[in-house]
């Protein structure tokens, strides 16, 4: 199905589509983000809330000497918060496409699950979604028995700016 | 046997003896024995004497053997001989022998020094083998050494040693081979020549056959050393020679920023590099400019640099590069491989000429000023005419000189030794100069040079800061591990000790890693002395500067910010402050105005010193001012203010008490920014002031950027750290103290003043923390010269902490600096008071 790779996807490059995705789960639904992007996985760790951020901005942690900031998919898709569990992790990602806007977060998820090879004929372009994660959505993968959602973590993690949310409140 | 057959005899196997050597020493002995019994039956008592002492002797040669004895024993035979043959002569004349005159009788060693002098030379061959392989082992490290002229005294102090030791032992050979080996160092280090280091290794293997044969045979003799000796006096000739005309091009560092030195060298030399591989890729793709640009920018950097430091010749050759470069940039003609050579013989020249400014040797003056030559001749062509190359069929690439003036010139340290057929044509080809006088000892300034330059490397910032940020994260584990009840349940001694160990390692590491980003305000004062000069030329005022603490070291973040500030304050010293010398001679006040400044430690942190002896901050006249801008209300008594309140309206925007405004200061806009800078870094600025005696601008900053001074404070399950600096005191209001003002928020009574409450809680949006401010404790704090008081549910503690980015976007939240990473491994926020109090206005 190679014609669904040249139609534009919300924005990315064709590149972004296919390839490793670290696959999670976020209340019932499975996610993957472009393995590329993530750095590693940690547990949860005491995380000390950041005022005056957007509210699915958890807080921030300390990763091994730096602080880095730490959101909530949960929250930032609208979704009921969760129970921590032995399974809540952070899975730490870089973004941002160049050196002056790279940095480092934190994405707390209820569970990590595998790596994942998506090829060009698993992938689905996005249907209009109605949800609040629509927006962020790359693509859907269809595997033999489930179906995985592809985040743009780029999208995601712009709207971390807290002086945006000062716009909007 | 008669005596005169056994003397005839004998004379034949002295003979024998002279050829055969040891082979023949038995025969020899038996018939100095035979002349001996005799010589004493014909009662020649004194031959019958020389031949038994000559036979002992002999018989010691046979047991042990001195090799430096033989030529003389041999004479001795000789004489002994001489002395028979005449006694038998006059005894078969008749004649009385006895009136013949005896030669003197050989003093010869006995067996007992004998032995000694085996076990001399034994102990001389063991200590000079070791000798030997250091001597080859320091000539093989001259070409890599950093310190070329240390190595060879060095060298030159061992062949001293070991000429010494061969006079004691009275072997000649290697005696004068020593002698000449440093004879021809001095002549090549005296006159920049380089060190010939494959002659030396010649003579060395020499030296080395010599202990080896030495070692089996304390007897061995060295081969004939003349050969040796020719070339080394050759070379030396030829470094003498040489000498003369090639002077070193003068590379002596100066100007008010020589301090600057060891930067400039890394820098020139990564410059340089850059610039290399710039023009080698010119060579195959000669349609990029980006190339051509690169190296420009290269070598035009260097140029300005070195001129700061007043390298001449540097600069100059620069210059001619850069010139010819250009012509290739603006295309007005083409670029030619001799032109690539030609920028990278510049370059390679460049290179030399900083080398020497560590001590090695640099280029040759002619070789300069040929160089340059040729760089502008090519880069004054015109774009039809052929290129310079064909004018100078031979360019040289790198060094520049040596293809067609194959002189052993300083500069071509890379070739070790001379081509000596070329040494000994310049010999021939140019009178001696050895008498003329020498060239300065260029090996003298370079040593004081090399002494003075303290190497340094590059290291990006990006690198340092993961450094300081791991050390920290050791001491936070570190006092994890220690604070760990399993630990702690330990009870051991051992245990305990070594923790104890472990812990200060850890303190003196995080205190170099901090050093690390520590610099001197020396480089920004220097700036400093330079922006008087001008300044007080354009003003036309006489102003001395006098510079104290330069060697203070401050973080390097702060060190850059600190420029502007200073820059503004000195401006306005000068413009302002300092008086015109007539003014100045009406007041009784010397006519030059003085201006300090000066750094120094206080309290943890540094404090820089502004201070001018000019007319001083009029009170009344800011005050007025003030309320004439509008910057205080109209009926603002200027009698009621402080010194400080009134001082402080000078750092307002938009304040400035000049009549008119010139173009060195009096917009308002300075002193506005002097402050905000100040506040940036998390200083402070105070202001002394007396009229018609002088103002002191003092400047508080901290030592790092990185680290501060903090307050631990709770509010309900959250830590936040208040910077001591902006803490005035902190206390637990009396209820009746508080006052709640409608739409005002609240205020507390704090010694007769009336400060707003704004409660950390409510800021920061907090759902949990103490609500009765009588239960809790109020800090006063000051922030943009307004005082207020923050409410939070209690303080825990003081602590110096690492303030880190909160790695946000833009990195900025409002209300926070930043954050720190606390014992427990979690993070605290660090409160930007300033900002803190904004918010908090905005939202009541």
């Amino acid at each position: 199905m190679s014609t669904t790779l040249t139609v534009p996807v919300m924005g990315t490059q064709a590149g972004f589509a296919t390839g490793k995705f670290l696959s999670f789960q976020l209340s019932k639904e499975e996610y993957g983000i472009a393995i590329l992007k993530v750095r590693e996985i940690i547990g949860m760790v005491d995380v000390t809330p950041l005022p005056r951020t957007p509210d699915f901005v958890r807080g921030v942690v300390n990763l091994r000497g730096r602080i880095i900031p730490v959101i909530d998919l949960r929250r930032k898709f609208g979704m009921a918060p969760a129970e921590l569990t032995n399974e809540t992790c952070i899975v730490v990602v870089d973004v941002g496409r160049d050196a002056e806007s790279a940095f480092r977060v934190g994405c707390i998820v209820d569970t990590v699950s595998e790596v994942l090879t998506i090829g060009a004929e698993h992938f689905e372009a996005t249907p209009r979604c109605a949800n609040a994660a629509g927006d962020y959505i790359a693509g859907l993968a269809k595997l033999k028995d489930r179906v995985l959602i592809l985040l743009d973590i780029e999208r995601v993690i712009g709207d971390i700016d807290p002086t945006a949310l000062a716009q909007g409140s | 046997m008669s005596i005169s057959a056994g003397v005839e005899n004998l004379g034949g196997l002295i003979q024998r003896l002279r050829q055969e050597g040891v082979g023949a020493l038995r025969a020899v002995v038996e018939r100095l024995r035979g002349v001996e019994i005799d010589a004493r039956g014909d009662s020649l008592d004194e031959l019958s004497r020389l031949c038994r002492v000559a036979a002992d002797a002999l018989q010691q040669v046979g047991d042990a053997g001195f090799p430096a004895h033989r030529g003389a024993l041999l004479e001795h035979l000789d004489r002994v001989v001489d002395y028979a043959e005449r006694c038998s002569d006059s005894l078969q004349k008749g004649q009385d022998a006895s009136a013949l005159v005896p030669p003197p009788i050989l003093t010869v060693p006995d067996a007992e020094d004998a032995r000694h002098f085996a076990e001399t030379v034994g102990m001389f061959v063991s200590h000079a083998i070791g000798a030997v392989a250091e001597l080859e082992e320091e000539v093989l490290a001259i070409e890599a050494s950093e310190k070329p002229a240390e190595t060879i005294a060095g060298i030159r102090r061992t062949v001293h040693t070991m000429k010494a030791e061969f006079g004691v032992l009275n072997m000649t050979g290697p005696q004068k081979l020593c002698h000449q080996m440093e004879t021809t160092i001095d002549a090549c280090t005296e006159n920049g020549a380089a060190f010939p280091v494959e002659m030396m290794l010649h003579c060395v293997d020499a030296l080395k056959q010599l202990l080896d044969a030495l070692q089996r045979d304390v007897r061995s003799e060295m081969g004939d050393v003349e050969p040796l000796l020719a070339k080394l006096r050759k070379i030396a000739a030829a470094a003498l020679a040489a000498s003369s005309p090639e002077t070193p091009v003068e590379m002596k560092v100066g100007g008010e920023f020589a301090d600057s030195l060891p930067e400039f060298i890394t820098e020139a030399r990564a410059h340089l590099s850059d610039a290399e591989a710039a023009m080698v890729a010119l060579s195959s793709e000669p349609d990029n400019d980006e190339n051509i640009n690169l190296t420009f920018r290269a070598f035009h950097t260097i140029k300005g640099v070195a001129g700061f430091l007043n390298l001449t010749p540097l600069v100059e050759l620069a210059h001619v590069s850069e010139t010819l470069l250009d012509g290739a940039r603006s295309h007005r003609f083409a670029v030619t491989p001799n032109d690539i050579d030609l920028v990278l013989a510049a370059g390679d020249m460049i290179q030399q000429m900083i080398a020497s400014l560590e001590g090695k040797p640099g280029p040759g003056q002619r070789e300069w000023e040929e160089l340059i030559g040729k760089l502008q001749g090519a880069a004054s062509r015109s774009p039809g005419a052929p290129p310079a190359s064909q004018e100078a069929p031979s360019v040289p690439s790198a060094p520049p000189a040596k293809v067609e003036e194959p002189s052993p010139a300083p500069a071509s340290s890379r070739e070790p030794e001379p081509d000596e057929a070329a040494a000994l044509k310049k010999e021939e080809a140019e009178p001696r100069t050895v008498l003329q006088p020498k060239a300065p000892p260029e090996a003298d300034h370079g040593d004081h040079k090399a002494a003075r330059v303290e190497r340094t490397i590059k290291v990006s910032t990006t690198r340092l800061d993961m450094l300081v940020d791991m050390v920290g994260e050791l001491v936070i584990a570190q006092s994890m591990v220690l604070q760990d009840p399993a630990i702690q349940r330990l009870d051991s001694q051992s245990l305990t000790r070594n923790i104890g160990q472990v812990g200060k390692i850890t303190r003196d590491l995080q205190e170099a890693a901090m050093s690390l980003r520590m610099v001197t305000v020396k480089a920004t004062f220097q700036k400093m002395a330079r922006l008087v000069r001008d300044v007080a030329g354009k003003a036309a005022k006489k102003v001395a500067l006098s510079i104290t603490g330069e060697d203070t070291e401050l973080d390097r973040n702060v060190v850059e910010q600190i420029s502007d500030p200073l820059v503004h304050m000195i401006r306005n010293a000068i413009d302002h402050g300092i008086e015109s010398p007539e003014d100045r001679r009406g007041k009784g006040k010397n006519p030059e105005g003085h201006l300090s400044l000066s750094a120094y430690h206080q309290g943890g942190s540094i404090v820089i010193e502004i201070k001018d002896d000019g007319r001083g901050l009029d009170k009344q006249k800011i005050a007025k001012k003030a309320i004439e801008k509008g910057l205080l209300p109209a009926d603002t008594n200027p009698a009621q203010m402080t010194d400080g309140e009134a001082f402080n309206l000078i750092f307002l925007p938009g304040f400035s008490t000049a009549e008119k405004v010139t173009d060195l200061s009096g917009r308002g806009v300075g002193m506005d920014v002097v402050r905000r800078n100040i506040e940036a870094l998390r200083g402070k600025i105070e202001i002394d002031s007396v009229v018609g005696k002088g103002t002191t601008f003092r400047m508080r900053l901290p030592l790092t950027l990185a680290i501060i001074d903090g307050m631990v404070v709770r509010v309900g399950n959250n830590r936040y750290v208040v910077p001591t600096l902006s803490i005035e005191q902190s206390f637990r209001p009396a209820a009746d103290d508080v006052h709640h003002l409608v739409d005002r928020g609240e205020c507390v009574h704090v010694r007769g003043t009336v400060l707003p409450v704004y409660r950390l809680k409510e800021i920061f949006g907090q759902t949990d923390g103490l609500d009765d401010l009588a239960q809790g404790i109020l800090i006063v704090v000051e922030a943009d010269s307004q005082r207020s008081c923050l409410f939070v549910d209690e303080i825990l503690g003081q602590q110096q902490v690492v303030i880190k980015s909160l790695g946000m976007p833009r990195d900025r939240v409002t209300g926070l600096s930043g954050g720190a990473i606390m014992t427990d491994g979690r993070v605290a926020l660090i409160v930007d008071v300033g900002t803190l109090v904004e918010s908090a206005l905005s939202i009541q």
